[in-house]
């Protein structure tokens, strides 16, 4: 550690405990629930499901999707009707072949809004009819009143994570959560923690508290960098690292029981690829993610703590289009994986002949909310206050 | 920089000084300089008081006026208020117009930029739309019709993620001409509007299926407030409304009426009957006529620019007057009346909102003397300030207060000091006084911009 480093973190350390160290416990008892953990994956611009869960055996799979298709004989199959995508295959070995694997097929929601836009909204709150409120874990966030609690990595908060009272955590990552190392900077942190230390009045008193409270959590989240998974396991993509710093968090022992991340690239309207090509990229990447995490969980020995929800805000329609492509369409896939997860096809086979499908889309068979409440239950939160009653969890554990 | 016709060209940087701060005090000395004198305070409310004009349109009314002193720090604020953009030179010669005409000149009919075809945006070099706007803001020789523009915006909420950029913009762009103009006229205009008819999704309104969203949001958001209307009162609106729609010609959306949508039986809304089988297009603009007449719309209005332009909490005397004098006159009227009023000078009032990101952005970068939005600044708002201008995160609109605060959105605010205050060629700011003193009070050196009010508007 250099000497400008030192100083830095010696100075977030005065900010951190000389100030308001009462918060710190707080946020330790917080901590406590039932120690499980759900992550929330989302793939943003709707991931096309029928080549994800591929309903291979189908002739019009290959009739509708002359340019996209993955040939029978790339498809990774499950059974005698439903197959994964080749680039699945790191999720084939270590989740499905170990039972751990839950394929939520023809997930959605009634009425269905084609907007990437509200129907990620919906998704966030949990309401397809208004989805201009908190997010569905709100209440959750609410209750524990730790905007530690949840954490999003990202630059900006999903609504998923936010309560009308506290919201969860965002950081991009776990190394780029603090002001910037340069000199200049360094001069703007030192006259920050000389001017937080002025009481004010009003309103200004207000974001002299939020600035402090702010230091806490950047304290707090940078002692995570001090925690190692093992090396050279996680693959160095996007999904890599923030699977890597999820673990790290989880190993640290930070108090969050939510973790929340996101990645776009999956609105393929044109040059969507079969077995190889954009989508095949994304996906790839995913899966090779997902297994290092595991095996990481499994090092930890928290694997069967943790819940893996991955979703998107809507599946793509059967039928590609002219630009070697899909739009948006209706009924998605969802992939959850744990140490607790009863493996398995939910939600049953698509049919894809013309008559059986929505509009030309995959209809939606399995209401999300009936998987959230799964995940709200693993964690020890109650499932009808976040996603309503009438959502009976799916039968996942 | 840009000429400014009713402000004044700003004087050389050698002049330019910060506030009045000594050499070597702190920040925030105890006494701050420029502050109001509670005596001349004291002394204004004696010659209201022995004027006999302390009722119900005294010290709170619609002629109340602010008759304490006007200088730099009192300009300043009004400048910071009204624009959130501005320096010393500039406050100094609002404070030398006295008080009407400086708020005259603020309140100037917006300059209105030229309106650029879908393909501008998108050709090499050319700026996007937030950068556009962002642009306008830094250049406009009336910064007071942007902030404005951005409350309507953030009031009559579209999305371009929903209505496509282009319409959103159009949008934005009326609503800048309006801004000043009756609450009336700006509520025909966004009844019509294409990107609003497309976000609310009454373009998908029949008489089969008469969809809720805009009428819900009509009353909900944008005239009554919640609480003032039935849910059959939304129905019996959403079937006046069946048929309003868009077409597309010409590579854009228009408002069109298509009577064959229209549900052409009785309605009757709020206690009041709607029906016009002669031309049932008429039957939206009777809506928007009873609820023009409600008392609770202008209410509903006044205290949401009070919460914008004056403070957060309001008072509810104050919420009334403002509402009588919008539901007679302009939106102009009535932002006169606010900044020449006696509480909006008031120690309560000052530094009392927090800006959004956009005020924080487009004021920071103007007072450390750009004029043109950086590379980079549109993935900033949008990325990580948390406030793309043209996606507001749902059709209430954006946040306020300390909602603007939570950790990381504050984190990246202080870390946008160094992206908005580096030199074009990339070395840190100069640590020696600078003019910061309209984008925020005790501002001594850009160190000072990590200091709390550097949030506050």
């Amino acid at each position: 550690m250099n000497r400008r480093n030192f100083i830095k973190r010696s100075l977030f350390t005065v900010a951190a405990t000389g100030l308001v160290p009462s918060l710190f416990s707080r946020t330790a008892l917080a901590a406590g629930g039932n120690g499980k953990i759900l992550v929330l994956y989302h793939l943003f611009g709707g991931n096309d499901a029928v080549n994800t869960l591929i309903p291979y055996a189908q002739s019009e799979y290959a009739s509708f999707r002359p340019d996209i298709a993955i040939p029978s004989a790339n498809v990774i199959t499950l059974d005698s009707s439903l197959g994964l995508h080749p680039a699945l295959q790191p999720m084939m070995d270590n989740l499905w072949n170990n039972g751990q694997l839950a394929l939520i097929s023809q997930v959605g929601y009634p009425n269905h809004n084609r907007s990437h836009f509200v129907s990620t909204a919906i998704w966030n709150t949990g309401d397809p009819d208004r989805p201009n409120k908190t997010g569905w874990l709100g209440p959750y966030i609410d209750e524990q009143n730790d905007p530690f609690c949840a954490t999003n990595f990202g630059s900006t908060l999903p609504r998923a994570l936010r309560g009308v009272h506290t919201a969860g955590l965002s950081i991009e990552s776990i190394s780029g959560f603090g002001l910037g190392g340069s000199n200049w900077e360094g001069q703007l942190q030192t006259e920050l923690l000389r001017q937080i230390q002025q009481g004010r009045h009003g309103t200004a008193e207000e974001v002299r508290k939020a600035m402090e409270h702010m230091l806490r959590s950047v304290e707090r989240v940078r002692e995570m960098g001090n925690v190692n998974v093992t090396p050279d396991l996680f693959p160095n993509t996007s999904y890599g690292r923030r699977f890597a710093d999820i673990a790290r968090m989880i190993k640290g022992d930070f108090p969050s029981q939510v973790y929340y991340a996101s990645s776009g690239g999956f609105d393929t309207h044109s040059d969507q690829g079969g077995a190889t090509g954009n989508q095949a990229n994304l996906l790839g990447q995913l899966a090779a993610a997902l297994s290092a995490f595991r095996q990481e969980m499994i090092k930890q020995g928290r694997w069967n703590d943790v819940v893996v929800m991955v979703f998107s805000e809507f599946g793509r329609r059967v039928q590609q289009n002219a630009s070697g492509g899909t739009d948006h369409g209706k009924g998605g896939v969802m992939f959850v994986t744990g140490g607790a997860v009863q493996g398995g096809v939910y939600g049953g086979v698509p049919a894809l002949a013309e008559d059986q499908l929505d509009d030309g889309d995959l209809p939606v068979k399995v209401d999300f909310r009936s998987v959230y409440a799964a995940g709200a239950q693993f964690i020890g939160a109650n499932p009808a206050e976040l996603v309503g009653a009438e959502h009976t969890p799916l039968d996942l554990f | 920089m840009e000429t400014l016709r009713t402000l004044p060209q700003p004087v050389p940087d050698d002049v330019v000084t910060s506030i009045g701060l000594e050499e070597g005090v702190g920040a925030f000395p105890s006494t701050a300089p420029y502050r109001i004198s509670t005596q001349a305070w004291k002394g204004a409310l004696a010659l209201l008081l022995a004027g006999g004009t302390l009722t119900a349109c005294g010290r709170l009314g619609a002629g109340a006026r602010y008759r304490g002193p006007f200088g730099r720090y009192e300009a300043a604020h009004l400048l910071r208020r009204a624009a959130a953009r501005g320096n010393a030179a500039e406050a100094d010669n609002l404070a030398s117009m006295g008080l009407e005409r400086a708020v005259d000149a603020l309140l100037d009919s917006p300059e209105i930029p030229e309106e650029h075809d879908p393909d501008y945006f998108e050709g090499e070099g050319s700026p996007d739309y937030r950068n556009a706007w962002v642009n306008q803001w830094l250049q406009t020789r009336t910064p007071a019709a942007e902030r404005l523009t951005l409350f309507w915006h953030g009031h009559f909420v579209t999305e371009a993620g929903k209505t496509g950029w282009w319409n959103t913009y159009h949008k934005i762009n009326k609503l800048r001409e309006l801004s000043l103009s009756s609450f009336r006229d700006l509520l025909y205009m966004i009844a019509e509007d294409p990107a609003m008819l497309i976000y609310l999704d009454n373009n998908d309104s029949t008489k089969e299926h008469p969809n809720e969203n805009w009428a819900r949001e009509l009353m909900e958001l944008f005239t009554l407030g919640e609480g003032h209307y039935t849910e059959k009162d939304i129905q019996e609106v959403a079937r006046a409304f069946t048929g309003w729609s868009v077409s597309w010609e010409d590579d854009h959306h228009y408002f069109a009426f298509y009577a064959e949508d229209h549900d052409f039986g009785p309605k009757t809304v709020l206690g009041r009957s709607v029906h016009n089988t002669h031309n049932p297009l008429f039957e939206g603009y009777e809506v928007l006529d009873i609820l023009l007449e409600n008392p609770q719309t202008y209410l509903f209005i006044s205290e949401k620019l009070l919460k914008f332009y004056f403070h957060p909490d309001p008072d509810p005397r104050m919420v009334q007057v403002g509402a009588d004098v919008l539901k007679g006159g302009t939106v102009r009227d009535f932002l006169k009346w606010l900044f020449m009023h006696p509480e909006f000078y008031a120690d309560e009032a000052r530094n009392a909102l927090v800006k959004s990101p956009m005020e924080y952005a487009v004021g920071m970068l103007y007072a450390a003397g750009k004029r043109e939005a950086p590379e980079g600044l549109s993935w900033w708002l949008r990325a990580r300030l948390d406030q793309d201008p043209y996606n507001p995160p749902d059709v209430s609109g954006w946040p306020s207060g300390a909602d603007w605060l939570p950790d990381a959105l504050l984190l990246q605010r202080l870390k946008f000091i160094d992206f908005a205050t580096r030199t074009t060629d990339g070395e840190p700011p100069p640590t020696g006084p600078v003019d910061y003193s309209v984008f925020m009070d005790g501002a001594a050196n850009p160190l000072s911009l990590v200091a709390p009010e550097a949030q506050l508007l």
